[in-house]
């Protein structure tokens, strides 16, 4: 235990100091402050917001978009590119167990969009009472963060698994943001085809990542919400558990200049 | 196969492989590789480049597992816990290019569990030879031998008993040659650390080492002891990348050369004669028309005994003799 948890606090040390980590997340900071001002200016001047429709709410729709590319993006640099770069074997050549090198990594990704989810909130609740100082609460949006933040789980356990069975940075970005985009294209497709056929496509399509996510958020049809925080734990046992089974089995790559 | 040692017992062996194989698809990197290496033993592992030494190594280290056979560490069961007592260099130091060389070496040394000491990592920087300048300097902007000596250095964390070192010399001048090879030579000296280096300088394993291992097209060849390295004669053999300019170069210069010649292009080698430590000042004005030196080393009295090159030859030439036979 006390190696994991040493294993985190470095990792965490040395990762916070690669330059391409600190432009990502300052980089999503900007934009999740970016759309919330032009949510605000939007909403003041075209549509007035309701109090469905809070100013709160609306950072946290932002979030939701940006939060599973945030977290496909983190993986790649703390699991990817470690892989591809060799950097893992440097761990392993002292005897540290893969599993725990694999679980201190992915503790790491969930402390970091963690962070990422709570900072973003702060500033939107922040931004949201210095706007709106009549504002009562009302609204979902931190339902939907926290839906958002589970959401990005979701993404990172997928991407975890990618980074670990090709040991690519290439790979694991291009599939994963390929898949994101993919299903959010084809997800209402699918459903809108199965509405007009009468097929049950909306059935199959709220069991991949996408309908996982619109399920965590509560806007799937096809279960209650509740239903979906024990399914989103399953699917990313499952896939960490898959990600172990890669990380165990196959060579790990020398890395190159 | 040379069998010069006693019966050796598990306990006094540092590694032990038996059938050792590995496959890369269709290519047998390892074909049932058996080695005995005794604890306190530095053992030379030689063998041309793709002849399998990094991946022996490898699976020594634990990176890649073997197709089949077995072989075990420091007689401990549990490859984990006899890789916490092992320290590798494979191929080439994998360390994190943005943090300092100190910050990567604190932050290994925190990662496999050891104590946290700036002593400790101060004092085994100065033993590779890194100041407290090339310790603030960032790994990614660090020379490739610098980048070579931290690699060691990683190494040498934690004090290990087994050293397992890739090609240890690559990219590092021949000052730096001479200084990792003393370092090696020193650690082997200190009380039963064991250490396996793959070379394909044979004088290098020559100097070094007290036991060699030739392995060829993944299988081992020959093993044996090291004789004694001959005695230096005061002149310096030189192979450079244009033999021919610097054999002209150098006698402008007033350097007393004498030409060994190949069987079928202009000079193989030349034969400085030169003060000890004048090989640097043959470099230096070698340097000066584009030459560099690609093999340098002290030329050595006749030696009766039969000289590793000729082992190294004998092995590697007879074991390709007869894949040849075997495929016609």
């Amino acid at each position: 235990m006390s190696q994991l948890l040493s294993l985190v606090r470095w990792e965490f040390f040395r990762q916070v100091r690669k330059s391409g980590f600190l432009v990502l997340y300052g980089l999503a900071m900007l934009l999740a402050i970016l759309v919330f001002a032009f949510g605000v200016i939007l909403s003041e001047e075209v549509i007035p917001l309701s109090f469905e429709l809070s100013y709160f709410q609306l950072a946290s729709g932002v979030l939701r978009a940006v939060s599973p590319v945030l977290a496909i993006v983190t993986v790649a640099l703390v699991h990817a590119a470690d892989l591809q770069g060799g950097y893992c074997r440097t761990l392993t050549a002292r005897g540290v167990a893969r599993d725990i090198i694999l679980i201190s990594k992915a503790l790491l990704t969930l402390l970091l969009l963690l962070g990422f989810h709570l900072a973003a909130l702060a500033l939107a609740l922040v931004l949201t009472v210095a706007l709106s100082p009549n504002w009562d609460g009302s609204g979902t949006g931190l339902a939907s963060a926290g839906g958002s933040f589970l959401n990005s789980l979701l993404y990172a356990a997928f991407t975890i698994a990618l980074a670990h069975w090709r040991q690519s940075v290439a790979f694991t970005v291009g599939v994963g943001i390929a898949v994101f985009f993919l299903e959010a294209i084809a997800y209402p497709l699918a459903g809108a085809l199965g509405d007009v056929l009468n097929w049950p496509i909306g059935a199959v399509t709220s069991w991949t990542l996408w309908g996982m996510s619109q399920g965590l958020q509560g806007d799937s049809a096809q279960l209650d919400r509740a239903w979906y925080f024990p399914i989103a734990a399953g699917y990313v046992a499952a896939l960490v558990g898959l990600s172990l089974l890669a990380f165990r089995k196959f060579d790990l790559r020398a890395g190159s200049d | 196969m040379a069998n010069d040692r006693p019966e050796l017992t598990a306990a006094s062996l540092a590694v032990f492989t038996r059938d050792l194989t590995r496959k890369f698809g269709s290519l047998t990197a390892l074909d049932g590789v058996n080695l005995e290496v005794p604890r306190g033993t530095l053992l030379g592992l030689l063998g041309p480049n793709g002849s399998g030494k990094t991946t022996l190594l490898s699976i020594l280290a634990g990176f890649i597992a073997p197709t089949s056979g077995e072989f075990r560490l420091l007689d401990e069961p549990n490859h984990l816990k006899a890789l916490a007592r092992t320290g590798s260099l494979i191929s080439r130091p994998v360390l994190w290019p943005h943090l300092s060389c100190y910050d990567n070496l604190r932050c290994l040394q925190q990662m496999y569990g050891g104590e946290s000491t700036s002593t400790h990592v101060e004092e085994l920087l100065a033993q590779v030879g890194l100041d407290s300048m090339a310790a603030r300097r960032k790994f990614g902007q660090c020379s490739t031998g610098m980048k070579q000596r931290l690699g060691i250095a990683v190494a040498l964390l934690g004090n290990p008993d087994l050293l397992l070192l890739d090609e240890p010399t690559t990219g590092l001048d021949p000052k730096g040659m001479v200084e990792i090879r003393e370092l090696i030579k020193s650690l082997g000296e200190q009380s039963g650390r064991t250490i396996i280096m793959s070379s394909h300088l044979l004088h290098e394993v020559e100097l070094t080492c007290d036991r060699y291992a030739i392995i060829y097209r993944g299988s081992v060849v020959d093993q044996g002891a090291v004789a004694p390295a001959p005695t230096e004669s005061g002149g310096t053999l030189i192979r450079t990348t244009d033999n021919a300019r610097a054999l002209e170069y150098l006698e402008a210069r007033g350097w007393k050369v004498k030409v060994g010649n190949g069987p079928t292009e202009g000079p193989k080698h030349l034969e400085v004669e030169a003060a000890p430590g004048g090989e640097w000042k043959i470099a230096r004005d070698l340097s000066e028309i584009g030459v560099y030196p690609i093999e340098m080393r002290p030329l050595a009295e006749e030696s009766t005994a039969s000289s590793l090159e000729d082992k190294y030859l004998a092995a590697v030439g007879s074991a390709a003799f007869q894949g040849n036979g075997e495929a016609g």
